[in-house]
């Protein structure tokens, strides 16, 4: 009796906060729109982005020839630190979950996320995990330089930055908790009537899975930086052999994150190739069951391949072959995927606008990065490859070429959605292809590099790795540069541009609710679920 | 405003599941200290 | 004409190394060495087999995909198929990797088992990593010495040195005092570090380790080439990582008797003169161990 009065009541107040949102700088600050929110996540992502790259540049700038130019090697060491801690925390993660903010409320048929306020804090908190990391940077010793993974004891060395970094991952990690808490009651509680589980699209899969790996891990990472902390200031000796503790602890609970980290940054990506691929095909997903138990599989045996990275620590012979034959059989059901989208695409209809064209490249160029990943699992040749630009290699493959890729192609898809417009496309042409060609030259020689020898994390070389670490450089700013072009796309489609219809792309139609709405998005939709067959 | 069409139910069981996940987050991350703390002391 | 492109952007690096094959051929390297023991050996084709096999996949996958680009085009009036399941399709492609992986996994077990087996070793020597150094420890025989970056590199890679370093005969992987071992002899190393974590890695050797303050962790070798090998630091360890090289001269076992002689006769001339030294420092500095003792190694050279 009151719960019907409750919901007149309500339904009077939809109509009456039908005059939009707030405006100014109050808007972005206390939104709890999910629209609002993915756009704040994705504009930080991208700012983000070109910090992280141009921590890069001076990275790569220094590394043109052998001899020291340019930086000290313990201000390159910081450089080299706070861009993946940048790139990872900062630009990559915080995408994917602009994404999700925005797409799966949509593609679930859902009004906004669950929980709403939560989502705001989420945002705000990245920006305060942020804000300290990069003003680490100007205290006296220097930023963080320990290499991302900030391995003890040589992170302890670390002058007062260390506090705030710490303090920023805190911060980073407490934001993708409560992200990902939000995404899992959203997804299992507000999708539409008849939307079962197996009728979700693959992107939603996907974040359902990552959801619960970051809930499985950014605690254990946590829990790694606390005790860096309290070995630190408070004479603990979790990870100083002097006082009966051990370095390689840190490294097993640190990889027990890391290695399921790196699904986590990828299978946001495969989710958004696995909407990407089958409109620009015109043909349905190939094999959408087996798509969903082979992200399960991966994200579950994520958990059981971490020492590959410590294959040099020095475990006993059980341990190495152990994760040796783990690691390996995570190829197959990657592989599984690959072929589902290669078969997707087999006699279907294509065409290649700028979000097929980027798919397509993650398709090609994440494949090479899986093969150096295989290779590296083969722990005997890792002895050789481990710490050196091999690595570097593999993991840029997969990262850029791979997420970023695929993050990239996911913006080309739903911009026309979220702004109404759609875009330069012929600009968005010239960018996919001097990314691609760039991102090539940049990254392809250091599997050359690691190979002949050159160790990773260092500022200068013998002069025998001269010859690609140049074309690698000359790559590094071409890709950079290019980047410049995507960001001015962007805005150019934000202020304007020919309108977007319901369904943007001609391959679109009953491919997903998102084209159901129109274009732009209204600020609220689905404020009546609709009914899915 | 989102809310607003939400069951007292779905409300439930979504808070539900959201103190959950968290408490299972804080367990995860007590669980990891503790395990340093166990093998410092082996 | 987009396909050709396609094709060419996604392997166009590929195509550009093979260009650059020719002259300076060192320089342009794209492979992993063979090195010089039996186990580096085994790594080499271990790590060529695994690219192989990866090669072939690689052409087939790629191929299917660029054959759809290429044909299954809506320019070119294809109209889309309508499956989107084969179990078939999905059971091979599913058990097919699987049988390669245990195909690769067998050779691969047993090289590590191989690797593993430190017994049976000729000599010993510890291997110590310190900021930014290493120390050479040869048990059996007493003999111990530090091994530095060498002057002529560490000039030249300050910043703004002025020299040009192509210059420099071995430019970074150049030390004061190599290790020095006898060929064909199983050497036994024993790796640990003094205050953070290195790695020692010759490449020549295909073996590489982590030295960990603490804990002491194995590796061994049998080099069978007379030569001089040059390895890196493998673990970030602080500012100057990439300057502390690793430099192994393998000889004759005669020669490296003498060399061992004259490295015990030089630390017993050392050792007199050098402790009323080292007790006149101590005097005049403030006493530290630390101290005394670069004093008594640096003397014993």
């Amino acid at each position: 009796m009151s719960a019907t009065k409750t919901h007149g009541h309500a339904a009077a107040h939809d109509h009456h906060d039908d005059h939009g949102p707030a405006k100014g700088m109050m808007r972005w600050l206390t939104t709890t729109n999910h629209k609002d929110i993915g756009t704040m996540y994705l504009i930080f992502s991208l700012v983000m982005f070109f910090i992280g790259g141009a921590m890069a540049l001076v990275v790569r700038a220094e590394l043109f020839m052998p001899g020291m130019q340019l930086v000290d090697p313990g201000f390159y060491n910081t450089m080299t630190t706070v861009h993946a801690l940048i790139m990872v925390f900062g630009a990559i993660m915080p995408a994917t979950v602009g994404l999700a903010n925005w797409m799966i409320p949509l593609q679930i048929g859902a009004p906004d996320m669950a929980l709403p306020r939560l989502n705001n804090f989420s945002f705000w908190l990245l920006v305060a995990a942020f804000s300290l990391l990069i003003l680490s940077l100007f205290v006296p010793g220097g930023g963080p330089a320990a290499g991302w993974t900030l391995y003890p004891p040589l992170v302890l060395q670390t002058g007062d930055a260390f506090p705030l970094a710490i303090f920023a991952i805190h911060l980073a990690g407490a934001s993708s908790i409560m992200g990902a808490i939000n995404i899992i009651v959203t997804i299992m509680n507000l999708r539409a009537p008849g939307m079962s589980l197996m009728k979700m699209p693959l992107f939603v899969w996907t974040w359902l899975i990552t959801a619960y790996l970051l809930i499985a891990v950014m605690p254990v990472f946590a829990g790694a930086v606390t005790m860096l902390l309290t070995d630190h200031f408070f004479h603990t000796t979790f990870f100083a052999a002097a006082g009966g503790g051990d370095p390689v602890l840190y490294q097993h609970i640190f990889w027990f994150f890391g290695h399921p980290e790196v699904y986590i940054m990828i299978l946001p990506a495969f989710g958004i190739v696995s909407e990407i691929i089958p409109t620009f095909s015109r043909k349905k997903l190939f094999g959408y069951d087996a798509m969903v138990y082979a992200t399960a599989s991966i994200a579950f045996l994520s958990f059981i391949v971490w020492a590959h990275h410590m294959f040099t620590v020095g475990m006993p012979l059980a341990g190495e072959m152990f994760f040796m034959l783990s690691t390996m059989l995570i190829a197959v059901p990657t592989g599984v995927k690959v072929f589902n989208w290669t078969a997707t695409m087999w006699r279907g209809s294509l065409t290649f606008e700028p979000p097929m064209l980027f798919a397509l490249a993650f398709l090609f160029l994440f494949t090479i990065g899986g093969f150096s990943g295989l290779m590296m699992g083969i722990a005997p040749a890792d002895f050789q490859y481990h710490d050196t630009y091999f690595i570097v290699a593999h993991f840029h493959y997969v990262l850029v070429p791979g997420a970023v890729f695929a993050i990239m192609a996911g913006v080309y898809y739903w911009l026309p959605k979220w702004t109404g417009h759609m875009y330069d496309m012929k600009l968005a042409n010239i960018h996919f292809w001097l990314s691609a060609i760039s991102v090539n030259v940049l990254f392809f020689p250091q599997h050359f590099l690691g190979l002949a020898g050159m160790p990773r994390r260092i500022p200068d070389y013998s002069t025998q790795f001269a010859d690609w670490n140049m074309v690698s450089s000359i790559g590094a700013f071409g890709f950079g540069l290019s980047q410049l072009l995507f960001v001015y796309i962007i805005i150019k489609c934000a202020r304007g541009g020919a309108r977007a219809s319901e369904h943007v792309w001609d391959g679109a139609y009953n491919h997903g609710l998102e084209w159901t709405v129109p274009s732009p998005a209204p600020y609220h939709t689905f404020d009546e679920a609709p009914v899915v067959k | 405003m989102a809310q607003g069409n939400q069951s007292a139910e779905q409300r439930r069981r979504i808070r539900r599941t959201a103190i959950l996940l968290g408490v299972v987050a804080l367990l995860i991350y007590a669980a990891f200290i503790a395990s340093g703390m166990l093998k410092a002391q082996a | 004409m987009k396909t050709v492109k396609r094709a060419l952007g996604a392997i166009s690096t590929a195509a550009l190394a093979a260009l650059w094959s020719a002259p300076a051929a060192a320089a342009w390297t794209l492979n992993l060495r063979q090195g010089v023991t039996p186990l580096s050996r085994e790594i080499y084709h271990l790590h060529m087999l695994i690219f192989w096999i990866c090669v072939v996949i690689a052409v087939a996958v790629f191929s299917v995909m660029i054959y759809s680009i290429a044909t299954f085009r809506k320019s070119k009036g294809a109209v889309s198929a309508n499956f989107s399941h084969n179990t078939t399709a999905e059971v091979i492609w599913t058990v097919i990797p699987v049988m390669i992986l245990v195909a690769m996994a067998v050779p691969a077990a047993r090289t590590l088992v191989k690797i593993d087996d430190t017994s049976g070793a000729d000599m010993t020597i510890k291997v110590t990593g310190y900021q930014w150094k290493w120390q050479y420890d040869y048990v059996d025989e007493g003999v111990s010495f530090f091994s530095t970056l060498s002057q002529a590199s560490n000039e030249a890679r300050q910043l703004d040195s002025g020299v040009n370093v192509y210059e420099v005969e071995n430019y970074l992987l150049d030390v004061d005092n190599p290790l020095v071992v006898p060929v064909d002899k199983k050497v036994r190393v024993l790796v640990t570090g003094a205050d953070v974590i290195h790695n020692w890695w010759v490449p020549d050797f295909g073996m590489k380790k982590d030295a960990i303050p603490g804990f002491i962790n194995e590796l061994w070798f049998r080099a069978d080439k007379v030569g001089t090998y040059r390895g890196q630091c493998a673990e970030l360890c602080g500012r100057d990582h990439g300057f502390m090289p690793i430099v192994v001269r393998v000889v004759e076992q005669a020669e490296y008797e003498s060399w061992l002689a004259s490295q015990k006769a030089a630390r017993q001339a050392a050792a007199a003169p050098a402790a009323q030294t080292a007790d006149q420092a101590g005097a005049v500095a403030a006493p530290n161990a630390n101290q005394k003792t670069t004093v008594l190694v640096a003397n014993a050279e």
